[in-house]
């Protein structure tokens, strides 16, 4: 009973410490962004605004010196804590000794990492700055002159919307239809009682090693009456050895007692498949429906390719022509064009068009475990 | 249970030891199943087989049919005609050393990247780091081309871009250079930007294959007395090898695609000397300009050349390793 009381003020005393770190760093955070912002040029900022801004500075900063006091008496308490654990960690076997090699594998992670990450912080800091600012170059970490009307700009775009209508439609029919069809395959060839299961093995994998290429492929899409309607983008996508393949392996793995027993209470083929082995294999399912589904969001080849009409433009067609020729700036009244540039406008693009990446990073993260089995799978 | 007749002779008389197995009747599962796995054959027919008709093209004089349909049916035949054509191209070689050299140097430093680097991460300390490590490098490939081409102009701009900004305020350049404007960059942008996206993402099979070692090996090697380096190269590369192998002959098979998607987004007529390479070709005479025969002639030019290199470094490979992939 003493060891579960213990154990409840560490796991208290952890929560009690990852709030108070949280609200610490946010608090930071805002505190560095308001004194910014109030000591730099906003573009239309009024008196008003910038008092509200010192306002808001002050009180951020009030917060971190009251949370101060607590944060420290935590990590004194943690510091000891650590040294306890150090002591019995240098007596172990567990202890690695700490080599050159190790930091310059260490430094090489993190400059690695850095320039991962960097572009994107450059990329947010133009897209709040005024555009004819921006041309003078020099914004690299922070915006210079900040301002919210590139976003105001990108964001009443139609073609913008449109894109994001037309992306989101085909991410979502075309992954959820590709794995329907992918995996019904799958499941026949994947049972020893399918009939001239070798003719079907050999017409799956030929097409691996040969194709006809674009243009007698272009002429195929024409001639199916596919050419410039929203189904070119979801029915070439149906299928796909590759994924066939992935998903079969997977339910090869799956115990063929079950099969039986299925069989026995007189469930038949469809049915088995339907609600035994898709239920069953979940994580590799939506490994690769992730797969499909950023194929989908990321593909612009297709809309250059196979369509014509405004209405079928994806997210990311639309800013490739924001990027390559300025369409952002088309049709703008004179006095705008001075403040704005098509560099920014194509930067509060980007961004837009990464949030829901961003936003559905952390799911695709959790995916990674899966991934890596049927990655070894595939080696 | 399979049931099984007894032959007979024609005067009746058993044969001994002369037993036939009947072949069971097809029951309405055997349909399903059928059914099910027919599903490929009609998309494959559809999307696969039915283009190889197309490429009669190559062999036709269809340029400039508005409609592509008629294009196949009325066009003349004209042989080689096609070929020959491109062949003799002025632009030819330096569309042909482009596809090559560009695939060639991504085969070199592409390739072993993230082997080299799954190792270094196996090699990190703490776990934690590990993770955040992939996490962060797995993030640009989520990202399209058009997102992070978009964000290397930036990067990259003349006058705005940090990189100019930097060489120039460290001395390093006296005048801002415009990385693609001047075609002699090209190459290096594709490399290096091929593989800040695909680093963390292709070391997947690689983290993969190294966590399947098992730790005993490194354990007895270390009673043994081997250090770090002893460990990686006698254990680690070897138990990988069978992986790096089967990806070496896909990328080898996939020399000749110069992931289109990559490439168009940095291409500008201005750096059209090293950045033009066959996939761009094809499409831009194929689609925009309606020279479909040609366009197709270069495709089957291009599969072709693809076929043999499969095949070629699959026979090269099952000399050295004595394994292939088929």
């Amino acid at each position: 009973m003493k060891l579960l009381a213990y154990l409840k003020i560490d796991t208290i005393r952890a929560l009690v410490r990852k709030v108070l770190l949280g609200l610490a760093i946010l608090a930071f955070v805002a505190t560095i962004f308001f004194a910014y912002t109030s000591n730099i040029d906003i573009d239309e900022g009024s008196d008003a605004l910038y008092a509200t801004l010192n306002v808001l500075m002050f009180i951020s900063i009030g917060v971190l010196v009251l949370l101060a006091a607590p944060l420290s008496y935590v990590f004194v308490l943690d510091h000891q804590a650590a040294k306890e654990r150090a002591k019995i960690y240098r007596k172990s076997k567990l202890n690695k000794q700490v080599k050159t090699f190790d930091v310059i594998n260490f430094t090489f992670m993190m400059l690695f990492m850095i320039l991962c990450i960097y572009p994107i912080i450059y990329v947010l800091a133009g897209s709040f700055n005024q555009g004819r600012d921006y041309a003078a170059g020099g914004v690299l970490f922070l915006p210079r002159v900040f301002t919210f009307e590139n976003y105001k700009v990108v964001l009443t775009n139609p073609g913008l919307w449109r894109g994001y209508g037309v992306t989101i439609a085909r991410t979502v029919i075309g992954t959820l239809t590709a794995l329907i069809y992918t995996s019904i395959v799958a499941y026949a060839m994947s049972r020893s009682n399918l009939k001239f299961k070798k003719v079907f093995y050999w017409i799956n994998l030929l097409t691996m090693f040969f194709g006809g290429g674009l243009i007698p492929y272009f002429l195929i899409i024409r001639s199916v009456g596919l050419y410039d309607t929203f189904g070119v983008y979801i029915i070439p996508g149906l299928y796909s050895v590759y994924n066939m393949i992935i998903i079969n392996s997977f339910f090869r793995t799956i115990n063929n007692e079950l099969h039986e027993a299925a069989m026995i209470d007189g469930a038949n083929e469809f049915r088995i498949y339907w609600q035994i082995f898709v239920p069953l294999s979940k994580p590799v399912l939506a490994t690769v429906a992730l797969w499909v589904a950023i194929g989908h969001w990321n593909s612009y080849f297709d809309t250059m390719i196979f369509t014509n009409s405004q209405n079928l433009q994806t997210l990311q067609y639309f800013l490739l022509k924001a990027i390559q020729t300025a369409t952002l700036t088309e049709g703008m009244p004179a006095e705008m064009m001075e403040r704005l540039s098509p560099k920014t406008l194509s930067l509060a693009a980007i961004i837009i068009s990464m949030i829901p990446v961003l936003f559905f990073f952390p799911l695709i993260r959790k995916n990674f475990q899966s991934g890596i089995m049927i990655g070894s799978l595939k080696g | 249970m399979a049931k099984s007749i007894q032959l007979q002779r024609c005067d009746g008389t058993l044969i001994p030891g002369g037993y036939k197995k009947r072949r069971k009747p097809w029951n309405h599962n055997d349909f399903i199943l059928l059914g099910m796995a027919f599903l490929s054959v009609v998309f494959l027919a559809v999307f696969a087989y039915a283009p190889l008709y197309g490429l009669v093209l190559a062999f036709k004089d269809g340029d400039g049919y508005l409609n592509i349909l008629t294009a196949i049916q009325q066009a003349p035949w004209s042989g080689f005609a096609n070929f020959e054509y491109f062949l003799t191209d002025p632009d030819f070689k330096s569309i042909m050393w482009n596809t090559i050299g560009l695939n060639v140097l991504q085969l070199l430093i592409n390739f072993p990247a993230p082997i080299i680097f799954a190792i270094l991460m196996s090699e990190l300390l703490s776990n934690r780091f590990k993770k955040v490590v992939q996490t962060v490098t797995f993030f640009p490939h989520f990202i399209s081309w058009v997102i992070f081409g978009g964000i290397f102009l930036s990067l990259l701009d003349f006058d705005t871009g940090i990189v100019n900004n930097l060489l120039f305020d460290l001395g390093i350049i006296k005048q801002p250079v415009d990385v693609l404007g001047e075609p002699q960059y090209f190459w290096g942008l594709i490399i290096i930007t091929s593989i800040l996206k695909g680093l963390g993402w292709g070391s997947i099979i690689y983290v993969a294959a190294i966590s399947g070692i098992p730790n005993e090996l490194y354990e007895a090697a270390k009673i043994d007395g081997a250090n770090r380096w002893h460990k990686i190269w006698y254990i680690t590369v070897p138990s990988i090898m069978p992986t790096v192998t089967l990806f070496f002959i896909l990328s080898i098979a996939g020399l000749l695609n110069n992931g289109i998607e990559h490439l168009w987004v940095f291409q500008n007529a201005n750096n059209l000397v090293r950045s033009e390479v066959l996939d761009t070709f094809i499409y831009k005479f194929g689609i925009p300009r309606w020279r479909y025969s040609y366009a197709t002639a270069l495709g089957l030019f291009k599969s072709v050349i693809s076929l043999f290199l499969l095949v070629s470094g699959n026979a090269i490979l099952k000399k050295i390793t004595g394994k292939g992939i088929y």
